[in-house]
């Protein structure tokens, strides 16, 4: 089933387009992958997603029609890990906790079953033993674990992640595809920016986006010389 | 000790100030975490005009300067959301201009009423029933509203993209905190005057910044230490007559540095001390992997000289077996993790020199990495 449909996105920045004329549907257990150069819109993509950013026009509809705001609680977003604020004083397991803020919107506190729910994000990213470290006294790995504990907290249909590979090590890269995996079985659908190309293989779908999309398909089958030099063009000619 | 507390000016002044302290606590830590500390200090500035014009009005003075206080914070709000000017900047800008604006009726008007050296440097002495009456009633709107929305305002200090993307309304808890800040600020101006206001809104939170690592503990602190502060400062100002309002910013002042030398978290003490362990640890590392080489080597007890074995039998680590150097299984697996680390340096970075540094910083984790690396080349 679809979970997500990106009808003629067009977004301006002041006088630039940013996204111009995208197409996108998305389906439920599959892992995509979205991969450009800088400047590419990538992360606009995602704030559109999240009407963060206002459209100059186009349509992003949620599973039967919906908007974001009706089905809000069913959307995480994984920013990317430099927008946060890591020398806030806050503990890892109240930042994971937040992921259960969604559900439980104004003056209500966490009940003893949002915090179980916390505890399990923890323990499947394997930082339970450090939840209560304050957040700035984590590794950059540790600090990725966190916000995508927080998604998984959140217990959300749609899994928007900025970037989640940058700076981490081997075994977290790994970990975090088994959790990627396991979440797709769940019939999930995730979708990533990544930017490296050499992890492109673990992706069900790839998107190559350069303000617009150049392709979309199979890792293999959208992976041509002619794509690829496409997406990467206008550095290509920057050189 | 009793003495001063025989003058209600005395009693008067100690409950106005503890109770601002208490106040200040409950908002600080947010400002600090949100980096608007210098809120505070434009806000405590901005309350001149709208003094001055109270005055012409004949209108109350709190009214006047809240409501030129909160002008102003928008105004900043204003610049720093429309134009490229980021906020410390646009603080600079109505911080200076509002309190310009203050002076200037004041020289036009020439009031005898308004004394400005008062506003500015405050007379905690001189605490009026009314500033009393006022203060508590700000504090206790300030407290309810924070223990009420604590959760909300955390998240939204953390991060206000995920309160916005959470459903919460972004720019009413924006509001919210301006209004929240401008009332107890300006409250606290009316009463002990700018610099007091300001320092109690910054300094206790910004000495639990240095220790603790919530905001719940740090508003738990900033009550004590600023409440410790205040009876400290009075009661010396009651005996070495100094001025009350500084002498309490002082002490306050004085507190930030101790902590920040010895506090368990980022002092500067537990840094020494942890670079004088780090480099024991490393000494000893070193032994222990001389060591091994000898006992490996075949070598006599007699004929080590520069390292005491004592410590090292004392510790289950090495055996002495006619006369020779014996490891033992726990000795041997402490050694083999260094040589093991120093051997996957060595291969991944191709430099004996940087292995032997590296090896003494890495852990189980770092070492399961490197082998992933290795294995995979």
């Amino acid at each position: 089933m679809k979970s997500l449909k990106i009808a003629n996105l067009t977004v301006y920045y002041e006088l630039n387009p940013i996204l111009i004329d995208v197409n996108l549907e998305f389906e439920e257990g599959k892992i995509y992958g979205i991969i450009g150069p800088n400047g590419a819109g990538k992360s606009t993509l995602f704030k559109s997603i999240l009407g963060l950013i206002k459209a100059e026009s186009g349509e992003i509809k949620f599973f039967n029609n919906k908007l974001f705001k009706e089905v809000r609680e069913k959307i995480a977003y994984v920013p990317q890990k430099e927008i946060v604020d890591w020398d806030f004083p806050i503990t890892v397991f109240e930042v994971v906790l937040m992921g259960r803020y969604v559900h439980l919107g104004l003056l209500k506190r966490p009940s003893k079953e949002d915090k179980e729910i916390a505890i399990n994000a923890l323990k499947k990213l394997n930082i339970y033993h450090l939840r209560n470290r304050q957040i700035s006294e984590l590794s950059g790995g540790q600090q990725q674990r966190v916000l995508i504990a927080r998604a998984i907290c959140q217990n959300a249909d749609i899994y928007l992640l900025d970037e989640p590979f940058a700076n981490v090590d081997v075994l977290t890269e790994r970990n975090l595809f088994e959790i990627f995996y396991e979440l797709k079985s769940n019939n999930k659908t995730i979708i990533i920016i990544d930017h490296d190309l050499a992890r492109v293989k673990n992706y069900d779908e790839l998107i190559l986006l350069n303000r617009t999309i150049i392709a979309i398909g199979k890792p293999n089958e959208v992976l041509t010389n002619e794509n690829l030099f496409e997406l990467y063009s206008e550095k290509l000619v920057g050189i | 000790m009793f003495e001063p507390l025989h003058y209600q000016f005395f009693i008067k002044a100690l409950f106005t100030s503890i109770i601002i302290a208490i106040t200040s606590s409950f908002i600080s830590p947010f400002l600090i975490s949100k980096r608007w500390s210098l809120l505070g200090d434009a806000i405590s500035h901005a309350v001149l005009p709208g003094i001055a014009i109270a005055y012409i009005l004949k209108i109350p003075f709190f009214i006047g300067a809240v409501f030129s206080a909160i002008l102003t914070a928008i105004f900043v709000g204003f610049i720093e959301s429309k134009t490229k000017i980021k906020g410390d900047t646009a603080l600079g800008i109505g911080l200076s201009g509002a309190f310009a604006l203050g002076v200037a009726i004041m020289s036009l008007i020439r009031s005898k009423d308004i004394d400005l050296y008062h506003i500015l440097f405050g007379n905690v002495l001189a605490i009026r029933n009314s500033d009393i009456i006022l203060v508590s009633f700000i504090a206790v709107i300030v407290i309810f509203s924070i223990a009420l929305f604590f959760k909300e305002f955390v998240l939204w200090t953390f991060n206000q993209t995920l309160f916005k993307l959470y459903g919460f309304p972004d720019s009413l808890f924006r509001y919210f905190m301006i209004i929240l800040v401008s009332i107890s600020v300006v409250s606290a101006v009316v009463a002990v005057g700018i610099i007091l206001a300001v320092a109690l809104l910054i300094i206790p939170s910004a000495i639990g910044y240095l220790i603790f690592k919530r905001i719940s503990d740090i508003i738990k602190f900033g009550i004590l230490i600023s409440s410790i502060s205040v009876i400290l400062g009075l009661y010396s100002s009651y005996y070495l007559n100094v001025a009350s309002g500084p002498a309490i910013v002082v002490i306050l002042t004085i507190f930030f540095i101790l902590v920040m030398i010895i506090s368990p978290k980022e002092g500067i003490i537990i840094k020494i001390l942890r670079n004088y362990k780090r480099r024991k640890m490393i000494e000893w590392q070193d032994k222990l992997k001389l060591l091994y080489e000898l006992s490996e080597n075949g070598l006599k007890v007699s004929d080590i000289k520069n390292v005491e074995i004592s410590k090292f039998i004392k510790l289950g680590i090495v055996e002495i077996e006619e006369d020779k150097i014996k490891f033992t299984e726990k000795g041997k697996v402490l050694v083999m993790n260094i040589i093991k680390a120093h051997e996957l340096w060595e291969a991944y970075l191709r430099s004996h020199n940087v292995a032997e540094k590296l090896e003494h910083y890495t852990d189980e984790e770092i070492i399961n990495v490197l082998n992933e690396i290795i294995r995979g080349r």
